[in-house]
């Protein structure tokens, strides 16, 4: 708060009693001015408020202890009154008032001023050569809470009181000092500046009524301050009804009329990005009226223009000072984004917090358990994405960029799947997933990629420090085994090999098994609620993941809890409703081994988790339990991986379970730091397991391997000129040097990538269909040599590119001796052979069609365009098999898919289970 | 759970951790069993007072095509029907006139065959078109002393550029020579050396082509005089076979073509059979060396066996004729002979084997007839034939089967393509 001292040792008078009843104030022992005939005269002007005691407001002015007894106007609709005038509103009360009159006292009907308050009031005023003086505001029926002392604003006119919440009145702010503004509900003004401000502007609410009076009478050259020696107790009727916004716009007005034009002309357009900052930064916490509130406030604004600018105009002619008298009593920067800012950083460091010793005291905060933990953890996390902070995102396995999210909508609502010659088959869930977070950065793709990746760690950290947390651990172990989590035995295998989705997977599991892992009385739909407000993301990420947390459930629950977190745990389930459609069309993702990593199991991670949960087994109940169901769900996921049963989708979870049992185990064995044998047994085993962990998140990348397909295959639509970029057909021995899933081929792995550039969506491969298996069957011929021609043989598939990655190929030598596939030199190190008989994807009679979002677009036609897709009847329009592939009219310039509507049906459960979840949270903080 | 109950439940996953085996990475389906190629590559001179006629023979119906590469482009292509008896001249002047250039014939299968025959104004020459391009080829049998002009043409039908280095012997030794290194034959071109103008006076040249980059297909062209010769550079190997016609002079080669000594040994057929080692002798890399057929009056075939792969080449020469070939490493139930025959030929045949073979020989021409004949193990006959295209061996046991024309002062010799006449 910025506030000039005036004066020390204001009349002070007893504390000691207070009075706790709005309507019958307690006398304090009087000192009446009586025979002072040189005392200022004061006209008192009532306001009616609406539901206060206008009787018992006469009655306390009545009681106050200053000669001359001031007169009473009430002002306002106050109906029929006995001996009190009555003025219709305070422009006329004023106006009307004698010359005799030295000072008004402006005072609400639901305040309650002390005896000695108009006299305290007076007194400091021409004490201090002062215009206006505010009294010292109390919360009325409290013991002492301050309501205001007179406040500083920032330069949109936003009060900023300094007062915490709840604040008692200790005398601390006992100071009689000038203020940016005191409230209306009780002030002091000259008589002569009433008149000529024509007092209170009668459109605006309170508290913004008084901040339009006290910069109104500063520029009038007059001093505002405040007289915390006056107490008026408030009962804050006047506020009620005022919506939020009415004030906000109050402000604004007091802003536009106060302002020179020279100051409104950054003014405003400052006000009016704060004003949207305000909003985002609200909406971030799911508050939506501010947005509304600021489009109100700007609306009723606009409709008053004109009475603005009349008041602007009475404004002129009474100033005498600069908005510079009004800069020296604001605050800098706004108070509303400092608000924002503050409760972000409180929930932020909330999140790592679980003991709120950050809200009991910065110098406390490092004696909270845990907290060292966390920080520790996240600045290794911040090292770790130095490489993806850095340089960028890879862009290599089945980490790739994200497609516009418009177009990835559409896929993933049951649109054409462009995954290798495409398919009606879903999209992998995520895909949805790339599309919220490319819409919450705006539609700027790379930088979702990025901030989320970047973010996945630490949201993994913090919630493995939750899920600590909840399972009655303490100490700093639960937050860095948030490390193992994201880099353990499991996880590290996945983001090795590529697996972008992995780590958002792992980060959401612990977030998943705490929502279930409810503790005991916590009831209503809000627990379930979140359950399937997490449950949805994570099975878009990884959808066999979701079993998890009921088996959690199952080892972890005492007796009393077990059945609450079962059902918790079952209710989980529905979050796989957002992967339904991509597991029936990927039956083999669930059942086909032969698409595996098949990783061997490292033997340090399992000598580390033996011995890190055997030694905590040892130990007390608290944390035996956590360690031997981490021990056993790391081990036991190990043990299930070993039988080639179960396709990816199986490997994915199993993998990622082992990572969080491993964590469990580190979390138990470093919760508590103590020199026992067995405990430093198990705090160097979970030691030892963070710094395995470290090694894959040493290169920076989180362990995602390194590579830019992107720069590495960009030579396909840099040299394919205006003509769409077709495909290209990317060959290798090594499975892993391929980006996503891959199909065996004859001596070799193969896929088709798009050759505009490889998108998220294309990483998994749909069921093969009928283009599929020619395409097999081509290449099966082409690898057996003798074919002069074998571009003219891929032609049909739009297959522009030949690219062989990794060792030499016995298929290569196929392509020695042949017509059509051009060897070029490129500095990529892949073999690249550019096709000299390519065809278009999507070919017309006169012309090419390119790809246009989900489908094709181009010059209509009066023939067909061949589409080198395979063939589906969904095709749009009229689509007709052309041997494997469709060939649609092209009259119309556009080619589209066209879902029946099962499939929409389908796509859309997953995000109806999310919406459900969000209303049960709703439903229940009302309840609440 | 209690704790000696965890303890055992983690020990026992760690203990079947240990003791599982680990799955096995998948693997991609195994490679497919080598297709046969189905074209031949042929070089070609038109202009300069010679012209080539290319005879293109099938044992199956189908389409034929001829296309003709200079420069990395192609300058002239025609496509063919074969006629109802299985074969058909195309001569390249009614294609384009372009000089020395590779012809690419595409075959209607494998089981077909090309054979370039360049006609001079008193000389020609005739070889089977190349139909195997692997990555090394040797040749031996030239000379650049006298009169004599050896002249080497690669030929790179393909889409890539292809880089290739000659390792070049003669009697000096191996010869150094920046021409004989990384030489660049471009993508639908052919690049033509003669080797006279590099190393001149030699009297024995071995090329070896060793292929770094692409493929490509390599012959020489060798005149002496007024005669010529024409041959192809093929793999080395250790076994060769080769009919000597009857009544012929000239000299067998034996070049080695792998660095190291080799030891090889010439094996002699006559009318009752192998007769016995005439020769044995070793080589040091790239050496080669002649066995005059006067030396081995009598002798209707050799068989050649070496230690480490040589390269076995039959020259026929009286002075004024000149034609040579190469032996072939195969025997075979079918031989595709194209001739491009403007008079009679004859057929040689090597039965190598221990049993007779019935032998049916068809000359691929209009009204071409078919000739029976039974050929006795280990035997060697030699039938003549009218002209035509191109004749067709097919016999029950596998054999060798090579032409050889006779005529004034043009003499040409051309080993027969092997094809599956199943």
């Amino acid at each position: 708060m910025t506030a000039k001292i005036l004066l020390t040792g204001a009349d002070r008078f007893t504390m000691a009693d207070r009075m706790t009843s709005p309507s019958a104030p307690e006398l304090t022992e009087q000192t009446p001015n009586e025979g002072n005939a040189t005392a200022p005269k004061v006209l008192v002007l009532l306001t009616v408020i609406e539901g206060a005691d206008l009787d018992a407001a006469l009655a306390v002015v009545g009681r106050q202890v200053y000669e001359p007894a001031p007169e009473v106007v009430v002002v306002g609709d106050a109906g029929k009154l006995e001996g009190v005038r009555v003025a219709p509103d305070l422009e006329t009360a004023i106006a009307e008032a004698d010359q005799s009159i030295d000072y008004f006292w402006i005072l609400h009907s639901d305040a309650r001023p002390r005896p000695d308050a108009l006299r305290a009031l007076v007194t400091e005023v021409e004490r201090n050569g002062a215009a206006l003086g505010g009294s010292k505001l109390l919360v009325a029926g409290t013991p002492d809470v301050l309501e205001s002392v007179g406040s500083a604003t920032d330069v949109f006119g936003e009060p900023y009181s300094g007062l915490e919440e709840g604040e008692i009145d200790l005398q601390q702010y006992d100071v009689v000092r000038e203020v940016a503004f005191v409230r209306s509900a009780s002030m002091l003004v000259r008589r002569d500046l009433a008149q000529g401000l024509r007092g209170i502007d009668h459109l605006l609410p309170p508290i913004a009524a008084g901040l339009d009076f006290s910069q109104r009478a500063r520029i009038a050259g007059g001093r505002v301050i405040s007289v915390p020696s006056s107490e008026v107790y408030h009962q804050g009727r006047c506020d009620e009804g005022v919506e939020g916004w009415r004030e906000q716009a109050g402000r604004l007005r007091a802003m536009l009329t106060a302002y020179t034009p020279l100051t409104l002309l950054w003014v405003v357009p400052y006000e009016i990005i704060v004003a949207i900052l305000h909003s985002l930064g609200s909406l971030l916490f799911g508050r939506w009226r501010p947005l509304v509130r600021h489009l109100a406030a700007w609306g009723w604004n606009l409709v008053r223009i004109p009475s603005t600018l009349k008041l602007r105009s009475r404004n002129r002619k009474i100033r005498v000072a600069g908005d510079e008298e009004l800069f020296r009593f604001q605050a800098r920067g706004s108070v509303r984004l400092r608000e924002i800012g503050t409760e972000l950083s409180s929930r932020v460091l909330g999140l790592f917090d679980d003991d709120q010793a950050l809200a009991r005291g910065a110098k406390r905060v490092w004696a909270a358990p845990g907290i060292w933990g966390a920080v520790l953890a996240g600045a290794i996390a911040l090292i770790a994405a130095r490489s993806i902070l850095f340089t960028g995102m890879p862009t290599t396995g089945a980490t790739l960029p994200f497609e516009a999210p418009t177009v990835s909508f559409s896929r993933w609502l049951g649109g054409w799947n462009d995954s290798g010659l495409g398919s009606p088959s879903a999209v992998h869930p995520s895909t949805l997933m790339t599309a919220v977070l490319s819409v919450l950065t705006f539609g700027a793709t790379a930088a979702a990629r990025t901030v989320a990746t970047v973010l996945s760690v630490f949201v993994g950290i913090v919630g493995m420090g939750r899920l600590g947390g909840r399972l009655g651990l303490r100490g700093p172990g639960r937050y860095l085994a948030g490390l193992v989590l994201m880099a353990g035995p499991g996880t590290a295998v996945l983001a090795g090999n590529g697996s972008w989705t992995a780590l958002f997977a792992a980060a959401l599991l612990p977030w998943l098994v705490r929502a279930v892992m409810v503790p005991d009385g916590w009831e209503g739909p809000g627990s379930f609620g979140w359950v399937l407000v997490l449950a949805v993301p994570t099975a878009a990420f990884a959808p066999l993941l979701t079993p998890v947390p009921l088996l959690m459930a199952l080892l972890l629950s005492p007796r009393g809890s077990m059945t609450r977190r079962l059902v918790r745990g079952l209710v989980a389930l529905a979050g796989v409703a957002v992967a339904v459609p991509f597991l029936i069309g990927h039956p083999e993702w669930i059942l086909d081994a032969g698409q595996r990593i098949l990783p061997i199991p490292n033997r340090i991670w399992v000598g580390l988790i033996t011995a890190g949960a055997v030694l905590a087994a040892m130990l007390a109940d608290r944390w035996r339990t956590v360690a031997v169901v981490g021990g056993v769900l790391a081990l036991g996921s190990w043990v299930a991986l070993l039988f080639p049963v179960g396709g990816p989708g199986v490997e994915e979870a199993l993998l990622i379970t082992a990572s969080l049992g491993a964590a469990l185990v580190v979390s138990a064995g470093l919760d508590m730091i103590a020199v026992e044998p067995l405990r430093l047994a198990a705090i160097a085993a979970a030691a030892a397991m963070i710094v395995v962990s470290l090694g894959p998140l040493g290169n920076g990348r989180y362990g995602l391997p390194s590579g830019d397909l992107d720069e590495r295959y960009g030579f396909g639509p840099a040299l394919s000129g205006d003509t769409d970029p077709g495909r290209m057909l990317v060959v290798s021995a090594d499975r892993d040097l391929l980006p996503g899933e891959v199909r065996p081929g004859p001596g070799f792995w193969y896929r088709l990538v798009d050759g505009s550039g490889i998108t998220h969506d294309e990483a998994w491969l749909p069921g093969p269909m009928e283009g599929d298996i020619a395409l097999a069957e081509t290449l099966r011929i082409i690898a057996a040599g003798g074919e002069l021609r074998p571009g003219a043989m891929l032609a049909p598939f739009a297959i522009d590119w030949v690219v062989i990655e990794g060792p030499e190929l016995e298929l290569e030598a196929a392509l020695v001796g042949q017509l059509d596939l051009l060897p070029t030199p490129l500095s990529t190190g892949a073999r690249v052979y550019e096709n000299l008989s390519s065809a278009e994807i999507a070919a017309a009679d006169d012309g090419a069609w390119t790809r246009s979002g989900a489908g094709y677009a181009g010059e209509p036609t009066s023939g067909r365009v061949r589409l080198a897709v395979n063939y589906d009847p969904g095709w749009q329009p009229d689509a007709v098999a052309d041997e494997w592939a469709v060939t649609v009219d092209g009259r119309t310039g556009r080619a589209y898919y066209e879902a029946p509507a099962p499939d929409v049906a389908m796509a859309l459960a997953g995000p109806l289970v999310f919406l459900g979840g969000l209303g049960l949270i709703i439903w229940g903080r009302r309840k609440r | 759970m209690s704790r000696a109950l965890s303890i055992l439940t983690l020990a026992a996953l760690a203990a079947a951790l240990v003791v599982l085996p680990a799955p096995a990475r998948p693997e991609p389906g195994p490679a497919p069993a080598h297709n046969p190629s189905s074209f031949s590559v042929c070089p070609v001179i038109e202009g300069g007072g010679r012209t080539t006629q290319l005879a293109v023979a099938s044992t199956v119906e189908g389409p034929a095509a001829l296309t003709l590469f200079a420069n990395g482009s192609t300058v002239g292509s025609i496509e063919m029907a074969l006629g109802s008896n299985g074969a058909t001249v195309i001569p390249i002047v009614d294609v384009a006139a372009v000089g020395t250039v590779g012809g690419l014939v595409e075959l209607p299968s494998a089981s077909a065959a090309a054979g370039s025959r360049i006609l001079g104004a008193v000389s020609s020459t005739l070889e089977s078109c190349i139909t195997s391009i692997p990555a090394q080829v040797f040749l031996a049998g030239g000379s650049t002393a006298g009169q004599s002009e050896m002249t080497l043409h690669l030929m790179n039908p393909f889409a890539g550029d292809a880089v290739a280095t000659l390792v070049v012997h003669s009697e000096a030794g191996r010869e150094s020579n920046n021409r004989f290194s990384r030489v660049i034959v471009p993508s639908r071109g052919s690049a033509v050396m003669n080797l006279n103008e590099v190393i001149s006076g030699r009297e024995w040249v071995t090329v070896r082509v060793d292929v770094t980059r692409g493929r490509v297909a390599a012959a020489v062209r060798q005149t002496r005089g007024e005669a010529a010769a024409a041959w192809n550079a093929v793999e080395p190997g250790v076994s060769w076979l080769i009919p000597i016609p009857t009544g012929v002079d000239g000299r067998l080669v034996v070049a080695s073509a792998t660095p190291g000594s080799v030891e090889y040994q010439v094996d002699l057929y006559g009318a009752e059979g192998v007769e016995g080692a005439a020769l044995t002798g070793s080589l040091s890399e790239g050496e080669e060396s002649s066995l005059s057929l006067a030396d081995i009056a009598g002798t209707r075939a050799v068989r050649v066996v070496a230690t480490s792969p040589v390269v076995v080449s039959l020259e026929v020469s009286d002075g004024t004729t000149l034609s040579a070939t190469t032996a072939t490493q195969q025997t075979a139930g079918s031989w595709l002979l194209p001739a491009a025959a403007s008079q009679g030929v004859r057929v040689v045949l090597l039965n190598p084997e221990l049993e007779d073979a019935s032998v049916v020989v068809r000359a691929l021409r209009e009204g071409g007839g078919e000739f029976p004949v039974n050929l006795p193990a280990e035997g060697v006959i030699e039938l003549s034939l009218d002209a035509a295209d191109a004749y067709l061996v097919d016999s029950d046991v596998p054999i060798v089967a090579m032409l050889f024309e006779a005529g004034g002062a043009a003499d040409a010799l051309a080993m027969g393509v092997p094809v599956d006449n199943g």
